[in-house]
């Protein structure tokens, strides 16, 4: 993988990331206030779980360009943001399992209300964790800017 | 506007509540394990052969496979007891789960 390549997909992942969490804010809000589902609360959960899991398929695909390219040289300059990119590959394995888990249990079992508070408390706990992890990813990226 | 197809099953929310804890539950488990086994040098990282991200990943994805089938077999009434505790149970696993992985790069 080029540099140029690696470059331009971790943007390509931020950006989606951002999307994603922000589609997904619509269903928890939509399913807090309203008593059914439209198709767009349906449709807008969807769209987010597919965008979260596709930025964290984009994410593995480019950590060992990571691993190979920028961690020796970051491990060196500032060893605390390795640290810190470690657990926001933690964090972003579970805001996909949440995400992916609360669209799959809304469109499966949405109209029984045991399983639409599930669906509820899962894309809520996504989007408050995807938050704290987008944070750590633009620190991270802040400090390894000068890597590649 | 026709309605969206949503299902109305316990059972399948069940499944996915089985299955995404466990994906999310062995990953971080399986990282305590191997920080608790001894870290690599941070310094060889390019000399080790195997990703251990990938292979976590992959093996917690076995984990959540296994953990849905086991989902899939409750019945119905059992797993809409089970749903029921989620509002309190899911926040304070996701809360544990997020200080370890904070706590253990």
């Amino acid at each position: 993988m080029t540099a140029e390549i690696f470059a331009l997909c971790s943007r390509l992942h931020g950006l989606l990331a951002v999307l994603s969490l922000v589609l997904l804010i619509h269903p928890i809000v939509t399913l807090r206030l309203r008593r059914g589902i439209s198709v767009w609360t349906a449709r807008t959960a969807d769209l987010g779980a597919a965008g979260v899991l596709a930025t964290f398929l984009i994410g593995w695909w480019l950590y060992p360009g990571y691993r190979q390219g920028i961690k020796p040289r970051l491990l060196f300059d500032d060893p605390s943001a390795t640290a810190l990119f470690e657990s926001k590959e933690h964090l972003a394995l579970l805001v996909m399992a949440l995400a992916v888990g609360g669209a799959l249990s809304l469109r499966l079992g949405g109209h029984h209300p045991a399983v639409r508070r599930l669906s509820w408390i899962m894309l809520l706990c996504s989007v408050v964790v995807g938050a704290v992890t987008a944070g750590m990813g633009l620190w991270v990226a802040a400090a390894a800017h000068p890597a590649w | 506007m026709k309605g969206p197809w949503i299902g109305q099953s316990p059972r399948a929310g069940a499944i996915v509540l089985f299955a995404a804890t466990a994906l999310a539950g062995s990953y971080i488990t399986l990282r305590l394990w191997q920080a608790l086994g001894g870290e690599a040098d941070p310094r060889d990282v390019l000399a080790q052969p195997r990703i251990p991200f990938s292979w976590r990943i992959y093996a917690a994805l076995v984990h959540a496979a296994t953990a849905g089938a086991i989902g899939a077999l409750l019945p119905e009434r059992l797993a809409e007891a089970l749903l029921r505790h989620a509002a309190w149970f899911l926040p304070l696993l996701v809360f544990v789960l997020v200080t370890l992985a904070v706590l253990v790069p």
